[in-house]
């Protein structure tokens, strides 16, 4: 009976510890009776230019924004999260011209986490683990708020949901940016104790939008006195703190022919658009992501940027002088069921510490 | 891509620069809506900047290899050009003939009729400019969000305004410049080549109006069209800058007539051409020489009074020849595939929906400022 006593006294004090490092992607949710900015626990979350694919828009430039400053609390109906950063420039798209963009921000939840799910892609999700974005951006005369459901890049679809609030604020003075994300939940919503989120701001005087912007990996929110199931912990945090040698793994990226497609850091003798550059890849996804996409690359399929982007001059052009597509750029194959399979062939019999000293190198691009 | 292709020729020879075809277009598409700045057909002299200003230098359009090349964005004022009043109205007070703008850079236009070579050899040649609706489109290439696509019946490029987020990545990927930017909307948008007149057979507005009747619309693959006897069986008709790789279907008669070159007595000199050659060759790629010299022999053959059909086609006789639409075309496609009710829905619902899009309704973008945390008079509520 004391023995008893004793354990339910431990699952309702003792907070859960994390594994090393996993602590710095987790935000503390307190819940309140209602949206109160001054119980806001903030913290830092570090952002980097979106590499992965890159546009073909000469005038664009990375975002000068390293980090968002991001705090969030409950009220068990509505769940609040506050992002704060520093923008020198305050940049709002104008009515009456062609070229100048605005600043925005958005934030994305998986449409489904917990025990037992995996994370989407970072990149706006993928066709197994769907998103929802929120997306506030500066337009002169427009309030631009919207929602979209997605499932990878270039597949935002938008939603009607009014169930939300996403409005962003500019302090002149302090040259600083505050968005407020409101938005209804439910308290099963709650009940696993962690949600998975993301952020993106876009830098409207570098010319950015769309896949021009600063993201980061997935964070975590964690509401206060909710244990997370420890399995999703275990699969969440695994590869942080250090699991291996960066430069071992670098050197075996370069033996397993890895650049033969990708391109990063000192390497960069692959056709650019051939396979996503991972010059910043382990700036903006988690190490559990890394691992995956080295040993089951078709558990993700990414979506390449437009397939039209890249013809086949070596086939004959069509009676109208079309050149079909070089199909080398695609990413993917897809059979007669629509099933699609990543061209990047499966290392799953990697050696354990081989495989770790990859991600550990990964990690440190960003 | 398509399964056919629409294509337009221009004789350049005949252009007289007159713009009845801009103001065709204009007053049917672009006078409204954020489409004020817009040309979607513009008439440009060459040698000069074109419109928008230097678009050749711009990029776009693909490399050697077949792969997009990264390309910008014009800037409204500097590129495009914002139109200007003078103060008419002010005159009979005695004020002095002025602009009403205090920057007066640059203009649609603005170099209109200034050409190359100096006097007495000067030279100009006009060049009218639509979208191409190019085989391969460096604008839907460009596009992230594969919001541009290019029909099947016909080849006519068009942007789908439900798809399309406004990132502008196709106004780079488009070496002629020829899908604009609509700020009031945040879309892009370009010319539709009338698709809604050539669906029910009528040819493109500026192709219609054209004064100098130097424009030609049919099936690239009609054996029996002008547009195909010009462009395949005389191979005199060229598309603009081939090189920029995006296969375009509006192709031009090169100028072949010109007045002579005048030496230091003002004498013309025989057999002399003003525009060099490499210009043409700039524009439309080495096939330009045969082409000249076709049309050379073909116009000293009628000059001998003997046949040529290739001159008379050029004459431009009758519209129903230079315009071979076939509407029946589209009504058995209709027939067959559309089953009739889709097809001549009311212009505007068609131009919205595109072949990616699902209908989403229209939303309410004021929902959320009721739902936003309430400012002060609320704050003071809670206390
Ligand atoms: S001319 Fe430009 S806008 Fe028109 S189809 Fe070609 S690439 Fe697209
Ligand atoms: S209407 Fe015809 S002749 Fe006049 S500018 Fe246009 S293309 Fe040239």
């Amino acid at each position: 009976m004391k023995l008893k006593l004793f354990t339910l006294g431990l699952v309702g004090c003792v907070s859960l510890s994390f594994a090393d490092g996993f602590e710095e992607d987790v935000i503390n949710v307190k819940k309140t009776q209602k949206f109160n900015p001054s119980a806001l626990e903030f913290k830092k979350v570090k952002v980097y230019p979106q590499t992965s694919v890159s546009l073909n828009d000469k005038n664009t430039k990375d975002a000068q924004i390293p980090e968002l400053e991001v705090g969030s609390v409950t009220t068990g109906k509505e769940l609040y999260v506050v992002v704060k950063w520093k923008d020198y420039t305050h940049s709002v798209q104008p009515l009456f011209t062609t070229n100048r963009y605005g600043d925005g921000i958005s934030i994305q939840f998986p449409l489904s986490y917990g025990k037992g799910k995996t994370l989407p892609y970072i990149g706006m999700g993928n066709e197994k683990n769907l998103v929802v974005v929120y997306l506030k951006k500066n337009v002169e005369n427009r309030d631009y708020v919207k929602s979209f459901i997605s499932e990878g890049f270039g597949s935002l679809t938008e939603t009607s949901y009014k169930d939300f609030s996403l409005s962003l604020d500019y302090d002149k003075e302090k040259k600083e940016y505050t968005a407020v994300l409101k938005k209804a939940i439910k308290p099963t919503d709650l009940k696993t104790g962690i949600i998975p989120v993301s952020f993106a701001v876009w830098d409207g005087d570098n010319g950015n939008r769309d896949g021009v912007k600063n993201i980061s990996n997935w964070k975590f929110l964690k509401v206060e006195g909710v244990n997370p199931d420890k399995g999703y912990i275990s699969y969440l945090s695994w590869g942080y703190g250090k699991i291996g040698n960066p430069e071992r793994g670098r050197e075996l990226l370069i033996q397993n022919g890895c650049i033969g497609c990708h391109n990063f850091a000192d390497q960069k003798n692959a056709p650019e658009g051939l396979a996503p550059n991972l010059s910043r890849i382990g700036g903006y996804n988690n190490p559990v992501y890394l691992k995956e996409s080295i040993v089951n690359p078709s558990a993700v399929v990414i979506r390449n940027l437009n397939i039209n982007r890249h013809y086949d001059k070596s086939q004959a052009p069509d009676k109208n002088g079309a050149y079909p597509n070089n199909e080398m750029y695609s990413w993917y194959t897809k059979d007669n069921k629509g099933k699609k399979t990543s061209k990047m062939p499966p290392y799953n019999y990697l050696a354990e510490q081989d495989l770790n000293d990859m991600v550990e190198y990964l990690k440190s691009l960003r | 891509m398509s399964k056919r292709q629409l294509a337009m020729v221009m004789d350049l020879n005949k252009c007289i620069g007159c713009q009845t075809c801009t103001v065709a277009c204009k007053t049917q598409w672009t006078n409204r809506n954020g489409r004020e700045y817009m040309y979607w057909n513009n008439v440009e002299t060459h040698p000069g900047y074109g419109y928008p200003r230097n678009w050749m230098e711009a990029g776009g359009g693909f490399d050697e290899s077949g792969n997009l090349r990264d390309g910008i964005i014009p800037d409204m004022v500097l590129d495009y050009g914002v139109p200007w009043d003078y103060n008419h109205d002010e005159l009979i007070n005695g004020s002095l003939f002025q602009a009403k703008t205090d920057s007066l850079e640059w203009g649609p236009n603005w170099d209109e009729d200034v050409g190359g070579g100096e006097y007495p050899n000067s030279y100009f040649f006009y060049i009218p400019r639509i979208c191409n609706h190019c085989s391969n489109p460096g604008c839907l290439a460009a596009c992230p969000r594969e919001a541009i696509f290019k029909r099947e019946q016909d080849g006519i490029v068009l942007v789908d305004l439900e798809r399309c987020q406004g990132y502008r990545y196709c106004i780079a990927g488009c070496p002629y410049k020829k899908i604009y930017f609509n700020p009031k909307i945040s879309k892009s948008e370009k010319c539709i080549f009338c698709f809604p007149r050539v669906e029910k057979g009528l040819p493109p507005a500026c192709a219609h109006q054209c004064v100098g009747r130097i424009r030609f619309v049919g099936f690239l693959d009609d054996e029996a069209g002008q547009v195909y006897k010009l462009v395949h069986k005389y191979k005199v008709a060229l598309p603009l800058r081939p090189d920029f790789g995006t296969q375009p279907n509006v192709y031009y008669v090169p100028p072949l007539f010109e007045p002579p070159k005048f030496d230091e007595n003002m004498q013309p000199v025989e057999g002399s051409r003003r525009t060099p050659i490499e210009y043409l060759e700039l524009l439309f790629g080495k096939e330009v020489h045969t082409a000249l010299e076709t049309l050379r022999k073909e116009q000293e053959k009628r000059a001998r009074g003997e046949e040529s059909e290739l001159m008379d086609i050029l004459i431009a006789y009758s519209h129903r020849d230079m315009f071979r639409l076939d509407n029946n075309y589209y009504q058995q496609q209709v027939d067959k595939k559309l089953k009739g009710s889709e097809f001549f829905k009311v212009i505007d619902q068609r131009y919205l929906q595109g072949a990616n899009t699902k209908r989403v309704e229209i939303k309410d973008y004021t929902f959320h400022e009721k739902m936003l945390p309430q400012k002060d008079s609320s704050k003071a509520k809670h206390h």
